[in-house]
């Protein structure tokens, strides 16, 4: 048996375009007694109170007006559990930290920030009662701001690499390496520059509607293996690099 | 009557938005309940959706918030239809009419 207020970690993570299931889990979880307290990046936290139960919303906004649409949330029967910035992509620092902010609500979230409410569970009550928003209009949002992180962080990561790799270059180094080093930064950049114009290019589509949202949740999983697959390289070159370094010493 | 420029079909959400403030300010919640009602349970507007309606809604002039009810955690905010919105609502039943009577005129009497 599980003392009330006992506290428990869970370090399952999802994408951010798998809100449904997590919104599943965090439901199934409350029905078991175990509420969510908090969700930061490294962890989600549950407090046992077996005397409620709760259903959950996960919601994502950006460029909106946060104590609007927090009011109107709340005078629909939603209380707001956490509110986060974009924070899977921490590394780049901007909005990293999560807070709750519920009693000092800022107007401007150019970034965005996803949401999740509790309502208190009532059987007698609609399934619709518990939805915040019509799912399409999350999952664009999701994917959008994916794409958007993917144009910063895959150049980023490409250019930190042969950038380390060049300066941690001996100056007497052979030919052939300042050749794969130099190539290998050519390359990465013309494939960031290619990246960049096809996000833009897609970003735009789905502001026109010509795109629909599933084939944009499809671009935005194509874009991620192409990234993978650049980091695979990347990390073949320097696979490479050290054994031919080995092999000259 | 005075015609706005042509418009786009409203949706269903913004349309029963528009129709529900038409009687007077209201919040929110009292929208959504409103709606719910007129529609016979089948509109139901959420608050994430309820909150992006509104915004775009406050955009395009055709409502507008008023002075909150309530206060503290009880406070509501109130949102009013403004002139070009009551004309954009009666120009939109003109054109549900319209459509009615066209298609009337082709199937026969509708019940």
């Amino acid at each position: 048996m599980n003392a009330p207020h006992e506290t428990k970690i869970a370090h399952r993570r999802f994408f951010r375009w798998d809100y449904e299931q997590e919104r599943r889990l965090l439901d199934e979880a409350s029905a078991q007694g175990w509420q969510l307290s908090s969700r930061t990046p490294w962890g989600v936290t549950y407090e046992y109170d077996p005397t409620a139960r709760y259903r959950y919303a996960i919601d994502f906004r950006r460029d909106h007006d946060e104590a609007r649409y927090l009011d109107t949330c709340r005078e629909m029967g939603w209380e707001l559990v956490t509110g986060l910035g974009d924070a899977s992509f921490s590394l780049l620092g901007r909005q990293g930290a999560p807070w709750n902010d519920y009693f000092t609500p800022k107007s401007d979230c150019k970034d965005g920030k996803w949401y999740i409410f509790r309502k208190l569970y009532r059987p007698d009550r609609s399934e619709d009662d518990y939805s915040v928003a019509a799912p399409g209009e999350l999952q664009e949002a999701a994917c959008q701001q994916t794409l958007q992180k993917l144009r910063m962080l895959v150049p980023m990561m490409i250019h930190i690499t042969y950038l380390f790799l060049f300066l941690w270059m001996r100056i007497d180094e052979g030919l052939w390496l300042r050749m794969f080093i130099a190539i290998g930064m050519i390359a990465g950049l013309a494939l960031c520059l290619l990246l960049r114009f096809w996000v833009t290019h897609i970003l735009k589509n789905a502001e026109n509607k010509t795109l629909s949202h599933r084939r944009l949740v499809f671009l935005t999983d194509s874009i991620s293996t192409i990234e993978l697959f650049l980091l695979l390289l990347e990390l073949m070159g320097i696979i490479l690099l050290l054994f031919a370094l080995i092999h000259l010493y | 009557m005075v015609m706005s420029k042509t418009q786009e079909p409203l949706t269903e959400s913004y349309f029963y938005i528009l129709l529900c403030l038409y009687q007077g300010p209201s919040h929110g919640y009292g929208i959504m309940q409103k709606t719910l009602e007129l529609s016979d349970g089948h509109v139901r507007i959420g608050s994430g959706t309820m909150y992006g309606a509104t915004a775009n809604l406050m955009q395009k002039g055709w409502i507008q918030e008023c002075p909150p009810s309530g206060t503290g955690f009880e406070r509501k905010r109130m949102y009013q239809l403004t002139e070009l919105g009551r004309q954009t609502v009666l120009q939109e039943i003109e054109r549900l009419n319209h459509l009615t009577r066209v298609a009337a005129s082709v199937v026969g009497g509708l019940s």
